[in-house]
């Protein structure tokens, strides 16, 4: 189980960091959307393996239940996540609007 | 009161006036210079009424400042700093008189005068401070104020050149300078001067260390007093507003080299070094000062180069006195501030009045300013060094202890002697010129419309200043008898030769008459020729010393440029590479194999295989396919399964919120998207990366995607005994009253987390809002 976590770790930061690094803002912006979910899973695989337990919504206490705290961070971090993603959004779309190109070396050179 | 609370108030009632100055400038306009004077004759009443209660001796008063750099607010009232304290609030006064008739209504006069007040403020705190870290304090506090000063009308490209010029030569200086008191510190053992005065006859100041000691201190006076070869920064900090130059640059903080090497003198005069710097550097200066005088035409730096002369003759007489111990030094000082001083003010009503600075153009001034005319005479009689000023009394004085030396010692004082009546012959040139074409002869023809007679007020301070000059000339016991009060023990000698106005006819006086016809055939000779001479450029240091900056300003540019990327997407390229570099390095370095454990994929896991393939293909296939939409879809996808794969990981929560959140983005992007026309396509294609660098990119993202794999493998291969989580797990009914721990978590146990996740929701949100309404404000306003 935690061997596909880290398999889906590394090939999520790989594809993230080459869209981040083009030179365009819409790859960027992919990029930056995949760079929050790698960043999700890495965060969520510290919780352990979860073959064998139980969701933490605590019926029974002795049972064994996942780690609830990573869980807890990364509900927070999803929405943050969100809001920075919806920053990012309407920043580029006013930057296109400004320079009506998406290309960097296009908007740099204005 | 006690001397303690006198001395406080006299020297920090200038700092607190400051912002006082400054913030009733607005409302009482150019009247705000009446506080400024209300302040200095109040510190100067209060340093003659210490110097009453002291009788002269030296008095201490310290209290703990820093005491982990061993550094105290220590002062030291003597003669020296009793005298140099009544010089700077008394001048200042006269000054800010001036200032207050000189300064239109137009200047930011609030600034100005606040700035007068501080730079009064870090010069009273110089000469009184007891401890040498304080001392370099105070010091460079008198440099920041007078680049202020001298940057005082900042747009004029004249005042930025000078004010940076005086900044960088007495700041430099001033750093030279704080390394001697740091070796000062560790070869005498104490930053205080009271001490290190005290012990002057039991401290070893020969040999090599303490010979260093004194010369880094000396390069901090030599700078400050534009001593040769710092000289050039003065005729620059000419750009400043003529009080600026009336008081700084003549009467106080160039004296300040004057003071440093006077407080030194009882430490140091018994070094074989002393002398010999200082009377080379002193004299070097005094002739330069005085042939460069000669050669300029401009007003303020005929002025500038005068007083650079009699700085160096100011220095001489320190250097010279180690033979034996000082005399009249404090009248040599007055006689400079009072004709300089009063010198400066003259040159400023005169170019407000003709509105040139070139004293070839002027002429005839004597009717239209008379007072002005009185006290230009005076000064520049003192200048010339004629009977019945004290000028004449300063120079016969320096003749005759050279002589007296040259007699004695031979050799190199020979020159000395000669150096001395070559500067004089100088001066006494210039001073006629200032004089006679100033106020003499007639008004030429393009100025005599364009003439009008400056006030009465404004001409006052000079008058006043220049007349000392007569007075203690004709009276010079006068002034002997107050100065007696202020001697510095281990400094002056004991029992002063009276000074007189007439010693009779001795060598001194006969050397006198000849430098007073050699001056007049001097100026008969340049008469001549029209003044036409100028200072040849090869020995302009100024111009040398700005080359220089704009050498180090090209280099630093074409280092620049060769540094630097064009786009931040290539910076960001090489700070992932390097975080990547570092951190496999790490890892490389710490590998714990032994813990390391392989977990295998079993046939329980095969719902998280598929997901875990799902995602992997389609992030390839964000990166891999050509249109927007497919990428856009691809991204969904990977959202989506995400949410899956939270399901499999027991997060609920997390994969409803996921869902969620998922939907709106793509349909914020879809939004986004549908903006750009499809012809964008095109131009995308242009920013794709081909050959190396799609390889270097690649390369650079599969190695970063690999490091966070195996810093996430041995995470998990050595998970630690104990979690948090099992406390919330515990405790999640009985403390918050819910059985969803996570819930729990977010909404009771960690709820000042919640709090800011949605301030960083409401920031962001706001955020959005601004750019949105930024767009549209423009293209209502275009209606």
């Amino acid at each position: 189980m935690t061997t596909i976590t880290i398999l889906i770790v590394g090939v999520l930061f790989s594809t993230s960091v080459y869209l981040i690094l083009q030179r365009n803002i819409i790859p960027i912006l992919f990029g930056f959307s995949l760079l929050n979910h790698a960043a999700n899973i890495f965060l969520l695989a510290v919780s352990g393996d979860p073959t064998g337990k139980k969701a933490p919504i605590v019926t029974l206490l002795g049972e064994s239940y996942v780690d609830p705290l990573p869980q807890a961070l990364l509900l927070t971090a999803i929405v943050i996540g969100f809001g920075v993603t919806a920053y990012l959004i309407v920043l580029l779309y006013r930057i296109y609007l400004s320079h009506s190109s998406t290309n960097i070396e296009d908007i740099y050179n204005d | 009161m006690a001397i303690e609370s006198l001395l406080l108030i006299a020297v920090f009632l200038p700092l607190f006036i400051a912002p006082v100055v400054g913030f009733f400038a607005r409302s009482l306009s150019l009247n705000v210079a009446w506080i400024g004077i209300g302040t200095a004759i109040t510190s100067a009443s209060l340093i003659g009424r210490i110097i009453k209660l002291t009788k002269g001796l030296p008095f201490v008063i310290s209290y703990n400042w820093v005491p982990a750099f061993d550094l105290q607010l220590s002062f030291l009232v003597d003669g020296l700093s009793l005298f140099f304290g009544l010089v700077i609030t008394c001048i200042g006064a006269f000054v800010l008189f001036y200032a207050r008739f000189y300064m239109s209504l137009k200047d930011e006069n609030g600034r100005f005068f606040a700035y007068l007040m501080l730079f009064m403020f870090a010069m009273l705190g110089t000469v009184f401070s007891n401890h040498l870290l304080l001392t370099f304090l105070f010091w460079e506090l008198t440099g920041v104020a007078s680049f202020l000063l001298i940057g005082f009308l900042y747009n004029k490209p004249e005042s930025q050149k000078g004010s940076l010029m005086a900044l960088i030569v007495t700041g430099t200086t001033g750093l030279v300078m704080l390394l001697g008191i740091l070796l000062a510190k560790s070869v005498f053992g104490t930053y205080d001067l009271s001490l290190l005065i005290a012990q002057r006859d039991s401290l070893v100041v020969v040999g090599a260390l303490p010979t260093a000691v004194m010369a880094l201190m000396l390069v901090g006076a030599f700078g400050k007093s534009a001593q040769f070869p710092f000289h050039f920064w003065l005729p620059n900090a000419m750009a400043a507003p003529t009080p600026v130059s009336s008081y700084l640059h003549s009467a106080a903080m160039v004296k300040l080299g004057i003071f440093l090497t006077a407080r030194l003198f009882p430490i140091f005069s018994h070094n074989p070094y002393w002398g010999d710097i200082i009377v080379t550097v002193g004299f070097i200066t005094m002739l330069i000062g005085a042939v460069y005088s000669i050669l300029s035409h401009d007003l303020k730096a005929i002025l500038a180069y005068t007083t650079v002369s009699q700085l160096g003759f100011l220095m001489g007489v320190y250097g010279l006195g180690h033979m034996q111990l000082l005399e009249h030094d404090f009248f040599h000082i007055l006689n400079h501030v009072f004709y300089k001083a009063s010198l400066f003010m003259v040159a400023g009503i005169v170019i407000h009045i003709v509105g040139t600075k070139d004293i070839r153009k002027m002429g005839g001034l004597f009717r239209i300013a008379p007072f002005a005319g009185m006290a230009t005479l005076f000064a520049c009689m003192a200048m010339a060094g004629l009977p019945g000023t004290m000028g004449f009394i300063s120079k016969e004085l320096m003749l005759e202890t050279l002589l007296h030396n040259a007699q004695s010692h031979g050799g190199i004082a020979w020159v000395w002697v000669g150096t001395i009546i070559m500067s004089a012959i100088c001066l006494f040139a210039t001073s006629l010129r200032f004089f006679k074409t100033l106020f003499m002869g007639t008004v030429p023809l393009d100025l005599k419309d364009s003439l009008h007679a400056p006030g009465l007020w404004i001409q006052l301070p000079p008058l006043v200043l220049a007349s000392c000059l007569i007075i203690f000339g004709l009276n010079p016991e006068l002034l002997g008898h107050a100065l007696a009060g202020l001697t510095v023990s281990g400094m002056h000698a004991i029992k002063m030769s009276h000074l007189a106005l007439w010693h009779g006819l001795t060598t001194p006086f006969l050397l006198s008459l000849t430098i007073s016809g050699l001056g007049v055939g001097l100026y008969t000779l340049f008469e001549r020729k029209h003044w036409q001479m100028e200072i040849p450029k090869q020995l302009r240091f100024d111009t040398a010393f700005n080359n220089g900056l704009e050498g180090l300003a090209t280099l630093s540019k074409r280092l620049h440029s060769w540094l630097r990327l064009d786009q931040s997407q290539d910076y960001l390229g090489i700070v992932i590479s390097y975080i990547v570099l570092m951190s496999s390095g790490f890892i490389l370095y710490y590998l714990p194999l032994s813990t390391i454990r392989f977990d295998w994929i079993r046939l329980e896991h095969i719902p998280a295989t598929v997901i875990g393939f799902v995602i992997c293909v389609f992030s390839i296939a964000v990166v891999t396919q050509k249109k927007w939409t497919t990428r856009l879809i691809a991204l969904s996808v990977v959202g989506f399964f995400i949410s899956f794969y939270f399901v499999i990981y027991r997060a609920p929560d997390l994969a409803l919120t996921q869902m969620l959140i998922e939907s709106v983005s793509l349909i914020l992007m879809l939004l986004l998207l549908s903006k750009i026309p499809k012809g964008m396509a095109i131009k995308e294609e242009a920013s794709v990366y081909t050959g190396a660098k799609k390889r270097v990119v690649l390369l650079i993202s599969v190695l970063s995607g690999f490091v966070m794999m195996i810093v996430l493998w041995f995470l998990l291969s050595d998970p630690p005994a104990t979690k948090l989580g099992d406390y919330f797990i515990d405790k999640t009914n009985s403390l918050a009253g819910g059985s969803n721990a996570v819930n729990t978590v977010v909404v009771d146990f960690r709820g000042f987390d919640t709090m800011g996740e949605i301030s960083v929701l409401v920031i962001a949100t706001l955020g959005i809002l601004g750019l949105l309404m930024r767009w549209q404000g423009p293209t209502e306003e275009s209606k």
